[in-house]
């Protein structure tokens, strides 16, 4: 047990890290873990995978609303985040994500029971149709882009397509190591380039927190759990295309119930993964396939271990950032965030030439070059999911073999 | 550098550099190599080897063959979704019989992780009856 809790709190250790850092991501250190599972107990290192998967989405809100420095999962709610902070209340927007993300965890936890019941129910009655769903959120995401900018986010959502079709029929990148570079260039490089040009300074932030009323909380989560548990369940879907359809369901001027069911979002994704693994024998998430990797027997035990692991993960991270949060900003406000950013892209440059050779540096380059796009023609960064959602769809309508 | 001509410049690249990446994909090829020069070193890496189906076993559609060539044998998998448009592609993968000479290119894999047996996945590449 204690054992179980020290690797636990290694995992929330790096789940910071992940979640503090932009560009380094769950799925780059659940592969580096993977490789050590030969010298460590397997399950210890499902439990660091796990807790590191959860602490990260609880953590990765604050560089996306801070430092203007999101994943994909975050990307979106990079905009109304920053509203609150520039007019001061960033503590209270990171605030809104903790809650978002602690009610998700109860209430399925709560509906435990429930949730085995109805991903089954979910994936058998529209597996069928799985293809024409991602094509109908691809056009979402793409029509709810304003004016010529639908153009571009064709442009955008095709050319990254077009990349996940080749790269994933190809046998240039060993296939357990092919996402790497496309993600790190499309999402990672791409952004931490851009950032580079970018002064980022925290303007003073007001310590008192607004009331926030309990139907905002409660609409905000369900909200959340509706998109997450849907799109969680689905593959090639996370938490950045919910959060395109949780945009199209939310009040568009109530940033504070979009950000709690952003907040809601990631961790019911991050849970419905592993739920997913259980039931319908689907990982929907790097980190729920490196436990599948990991954990050949995966069962219910091992699925309630985790999902304990999951809960003391929120209930730990989410204190620790409350206690932390303060402190954190005025780090944030003093750091060298230029050369933090380069020294990340010189670390995932050399991580990428170590996994994927030449080859790998050729497709971050194509990746970055993609990735860049979508910030330069002003559009959503989550179109550049098209590089496994259009892959996806051409699979599941026959059109080619593999994903 | 302007922002327009930035935008330009990494439309020009995206679109050069998937030219690039399908002409480099398409010329790609695993390597061909003995069955007993497989090795655990090779997980994750595609190979081909040619030799003699020994046994075939159909399950949920998927297709499990043992293949074995002068050097030894390997067992290799194709799933389900892969066999079926490997046969709307005009290749019909469970007509392959026993006793027949095929090359099959793999992903070398080990199944189940730790134990250090390796078996061969089909995802692309040449699969076929010589």
């Amino acid at each position: 047990m204690i054992e179980l809790l020290f690797f636990l709190l290694i995992g929330c250790g790096l789940g910071i890290l992940t979640g503090l850092i932009p560009g380094l991501h769950v799925n780059t250190v659940s592969l580096i873990l993977l490789g050590m599972s030969v010298a460590i107990n397997p399950y210890n290192i499902a439990v660091i995978i796990i807790a590191m998967a959860i602490t990260h989405t609880i953590f990765n809100f604050v560089p996306s609303i801070f430092m203007g420095a999101p994943d994909p999962s975050t990307a979106l709610s990079v905009l109304p985040g920053h509203r609150l902070l520039l007019k001061g209340y960033g503590l209270e927007a990171i605030y809104l994500t903790i809650i978002g993300g602690v009610g998700a965890m109860l209430l399925t936890f709560m509906f435990f029971p429930l949730v085995l019941i109805v991903i089954p129910y979910i994936y058998q009655n529209i597996s069928s149709y799985i293809h024409f769903i991602l094509a109908a959120v691809a056009a979402i995401m793409i029509i709810s882009e304003p004016g010529i900018r639908k153009l571009y986010a064709v442009v955008i959502f095709t050319l990254s397509g077009i990349l996940g079709l080749i790269m994933l029929n190809s046998l240039l990148i060993p296939s357990s190591f092919v996402l790497f570079p496309i993600f790190t260039g499309l999402f990672g490089m791409s952004h931490l380039l851009i950032s580079l040009n970018i002064k980022t300074r925290v303007p003073k932030q007001k310590t008192t927190m607004r009331p926030i009323p309990r139907k905002l909380i409660l609409s905000g989560i369900v909200k959340g759990l509706f998109s997450g548990s849907i799109l969680g369940v689905l593959p090639g879907l996370g938490a950045a295309q919910a959060t395109v359809l949780t945009q199209q369901i939310t009040r568009r001027k109530n940033t504070r119930e979009f950000l709690i069911s952003v907040g809601a979002i990631n961790t019911i994704v991050a849970m419905f993964s592993l739920v997913s693994l259980y039931t319908i024998m689907r990982p929907r998430s790097g980190a729920a396939v490196a436990v599948e990797k990991i954990l050949t027997n995966f069962g219910f035990n091992e699925l309630l271990l985790l999902l304990a692991v999951a809960m003391i993960a929120t209930g730990l991270s989410s204190i620790l950032l409350l206690k932390t949060l303060r402190r954190m900003i005025s780090l944030l406000e003093r750091v060298n965030y230029r050369k933090l950013t380069l020294s990340i892209i010189i670390f995932l440059i050399l991580l990428t030439f170590f996994f994927t050779n030449f080859q790998g540096l050729l497709v971050l380059a194509v990746s970055t070059a993609i990735g860049l796009l979508a910030p330069l023609f002003g559009t959503k960064r989550s179109l550049a999911m098209g590089s496994l959602m259009l892959p996806l769809i051409f699979f599941y309508a026959g059109i080619i073999l593999i994903v | 550098m302007e922002e327009k001509n930035l935008r330009n410049l990494a439309l020009l690249c995206s679109v050069m550099g998937l030219v690039l990446l399908f002409f480099l994909s398409a010329q790609t090829e695993a390597a061909s190599i003995d069955i007993d020069k497989i090795t655990i070193e090779d997980v994750g890496n595609a190979v081909k080897i040619c030799g003699e189906i020994t046994s075939k076993r159909v399950s949920n559609n998927h297709i499990f063959f043992d293949i074995k060539d002068d050097t030894g044998n390997i067992k290799t998998v194709i799933f389900n979704t892969t066999a079926l448009g490997l046969k709307n592609k005009g290749i019909d993968v469970y007509d392959f019989k026993q006793r027949e000479s095929i090359c099959f290119t793999g992903i070398v894999s080990e199944y189940p992780e730790g134990s250090g047996r390796l078996e061969l996945i089909y995802r692309t590449g040449e699969i076929k009856r010589v």
